[in-house]
């Protein structure tokens, strides 16, 4: 797998005068204690963030999110690479010395100081006199609609408010940098979907603010996020803007975490042809025709133009969201209906009512023998007919969606497996 | 434990009970008893007199008490300072440091008292420093031996301390002695407040150790009560340890009120 693999190369240094807000140069951090044969927490990380941008890291569960934005703020030295704000190197320079604005996952307020106390924290460190810091307080307080709690506990306040509460303490200091790490994890759905409108607003009212905003939720890094780079392993695998990253997803782990899609092991029709015949523009991305292992072709789109798919002869991976999977109506010739697809045959293992619509998951291969954790999910189209558990059914995949990525082995889940009957003999072809 | 069925909650409740009445309070009612006791042959004691408790408050003994109120304050406070300081910088520390005074801080109390107040005579009999026939060796007595009960209370509270607290104070400028005074202490002063109950209450029933290095000068109250009932006295030696008992539970209470108060703000 590449390093960081950054799509569109950061312009040059200083582009518009002034350094990016954060750069990250080939940082790893290990925790002490964590066996020498293991792998670093955070391995070689290079992001950059630029003053004003908003890029989110997105990744499952101890993908090492949380420790590149340690590495950030200052709460773990990094046992490799370097750290600059503003340019300036501040690797070896302690938290307090870095001016950054910090809202760790379970907001950390301080429990035996008083809601203004607490947004005052940063203000009084820095020994502001106590009118501007009065002052301050009442600004930040009122920006986060939060003024008659000024006087209660932590303790007394919901998830909501709390969190409201760790971002008015950690802009006080009018930080030019801010790290969020989970903010809206702790929340409930209903909650969740209003602080994220919130969040939006906030980032609107603070055009100069870089942010570094940690999530395991694409919903949020789509909402907020200028780019989004995705973790794994601690490693970033991917970064770009969220369309680049939906539409054109390099690896295997983005189309998956990001959307979520079905993964079709494969092999190129014509794996020479893969090589040099592509551009940068999404339109003329040339379609390429796949045969799967599970039987059936799919012709699709190379997710990155720079990636070798032709590699390893031919044999790769076809990413479809579940919504870009149709069942075509039976009894029709899949050959002449399946527009990008055909002879995707499949047996439906499961339905599912999703309160938008089903979810289907659907055994390829024509044959049953497949378990429902290993068939590919179809979302079906609201109103669309739907059929019972045990029913054969022929699948199209909607022209454009269906996008080449490297085979990576590695990624479980929505893998299908190869069926034993058909030898995909078509690479000759 | 689980217990359901409500019969065998009420049985273990009275065994408890029993128990409990068997360890505590029978040795006190009999101490309550032989303090205002005139004498006692029978079963149970007669001719119930306030002249022991006047014995025990008059000049010679409100001395003694003093004596242990100030030893054990002194050496309580000590105590948890410094048990607190060594939790807190065995925190900071991490890893093999924090084992190491871990380790330091738990010996004295797998140390027999006796051994304590004899480490002491042979440490500070002789120059350069002479201790020995001073107050201070029986402070330094009882502050190692409460030391170890001190530094794990406040451990124990400091080891379950946020560290993402004191990491988001430093990130909001604060350096390490604001982020010690503002967030580290007064989060930690529960535990510390609890320390100090313990720690005095201990001090002030201390015999083992006190015995072997007091001078004359500076006699505690438990070695009063313990020179009366090797003569013999036993309502006298019962009407101090009433005393011993009520001033005891005053300075706890006093302690615990102050605790209160800083807790709740
Ligand atoms: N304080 C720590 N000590 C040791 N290992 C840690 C510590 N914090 C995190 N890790 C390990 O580092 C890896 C990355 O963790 P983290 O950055 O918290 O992931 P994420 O935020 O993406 O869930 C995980 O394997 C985790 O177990
Ligand atoms: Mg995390």
């Amino acid at each position: 797998m590449p390093l960081a693999a950054v799509r569109c190369p950061d312009a040059g240094e200083f582009d518009d005068g002034r350094p990016p807000a954060v750069e990250l140069r080939g940082v790893s951090v290990r925790y002490p204690g964590a066996s020498a044969g293991s792998r670093p927490a955070l391995a070689d990380l290079s992001l950059r963030v630029d003053p004003g941008e908003t890029v989110a890291l997105l990744g499952p569960s101890g993908s090492g999110k949380s420790t590149a934005l340690k590495a950030v703020a200052g709460f773990e030295q990094p046992s490799e690479g370097r750290v600059l704000l503003a340019g300036r190197d501040v690797t070896r320079r302690p938290p307090a010395e870095r001016g950054i604005g910090v809202v760790v996952q379970q907001y950390a307020l301080f429990p035996h100081l008083r809601v203004a106390d607490n947004v005052a924290y940063g203000l009084r460190a820095r020994r502001l006199p106590r009118a501007q810091v009065r002052a301050r307080v009442g600004e930040m307080l009122e920006m986060v609609g939060m003024e008659e709690h000024a006087r209660k506990l932590p303790r007394e306040l919901s998830g909501g408010q709390q969190q409201r509460i760790a971002i008015a303490r950690a802009l006080a200091i009018r930080p030019d940098v801010l790290l969020l790490d989970e903010p809206l994890s702790a929340l409930d759905a209903r909650m969740r979907q209003d602080m994220v409108e919130e969040l939006a607003r906030l980032r609107r009212e603070l055009p100069d603010v870089a942010m570094l905003y940690v999530t395991h939720d694409q919903s949020e890094a789509l909402a907020l996020a200028d780019r989004i780079g995705v973790m794994r392993d601690g490693r970033l695998v991917d970064l770009g803007t969220a369309h680049e990253l939906y539409h054109r997803p390099r690896h295997a782990f983005t189309a998956s975490f990001l959307g979520g899609a079905n993964l079709l092991d494969g092999v190129l029709e014509a794996p020479g042809a893969a090589r040099g015949r592509t551009t940068h523009d999404d339109a003329s991305s040339p379609e390429l025709t796949v045969r799967l292992d599970a039987g059936g072709s799919v012709s699709a789109r190379i997710g990155d133009p720079a990636s070798d798919a032709g590699a390893s002869g031919g044999r790769v991976t076809v990413a479809v969201r579940p919504h870009a999977l149709r069942m075509l109506p039976a009894g029709r010739d899949a050959n002449e209906a399946a527009g990008s697809a055909s002879g995707l045959r499949g047996t439906v293992v499961s339905v599912q009512w999703r309160g938008t619509g089903h979810r289907l998951r659907v055994a390829l291969g024509g044959t049953d023998r497949g378990s429902a954790g290993r068939a590919v999910a179809v979302d079906l189209e609201p109103f669309a007919a739907v059929p019972a558990v045990g029913d054969a059914v022929v699948l199209g995949v909607v022209r454009g969606e269906a996008v080449i990525v490297p085979r990576d082995e590695t990624i479980g889940g929505l893998r299908v497996p190869a069926a034993p009957v058909r030898p995909a003999a078509g690479a000759t072809a | 434990m689980l217990l359901h069925s409500p019969s065998t909650r009420t049985a273990v409740k009275a065994a408890l009970i029993a128990v409990l009445a068997l360890l505590l309070g029978v040795p006190l009612l009999a101490v309550v008893l032989a303090a205002f006791a005139g004498s006692w042959n029978g079963v149970w004691p007669s001719d119930p007199t306030f002249a022991h408790l006047a014995d025990a408050l008059s000049a010679d003994n409100l001395a003694s008490i003093s004596v242990s109120l100030q030893t054990a304050f002194i050496a309580s406070i000590v105590a948890v300072a410094v048990g607190a300081w060594a939790a807190l910088a065995a925190r900071s520390a991490g890893g093999r440091a924090a084992k190491a005074i871990d380790a330091a801080f738990h010996l004295p109390a797998a140390v027999p008292s006796v051994v304590v107040g004899l480490g002491l005579l042979a440490a500070f009999s002789r120059p350069p420093l002479t201790l020995n026939g001073t107050a201070t060796i029986v402070v330094i007595a009882q502050t190692t031996l409460v030391l170890a009960f001190s530094y794990s209370t406040v451990a124990g509270a400091a080891e379950v301390l946020d560290p993402a607290l004191e990491q988001v104070a430093g990130s909001l400028g604060a350096g390490s002695l604001r982020v010690l005074l503002t967030v580290r202490l007064p989060l930690l002063l529960p535990s510390i407040g609890a320390a100090l109950g313990l720690a005095f209450a201990l001090c002030m029933g201390e015999l083992g150790a006190t015995i072997m290095v007091y001078p004359a000068s500076w006699r505690t109250l438990p070695v009063s009560i313990f020179a009366l009932a090797d003569r013999g006295s036993l309502f006298l030696a019962a009407a101090d340890t009433l005393v011993l008992i009520a001033s005891t539970v005053a300075v706890l209470a006093l302690i615990a009120r102050l605790r209160g108060r800083t807790t709740v703000r």
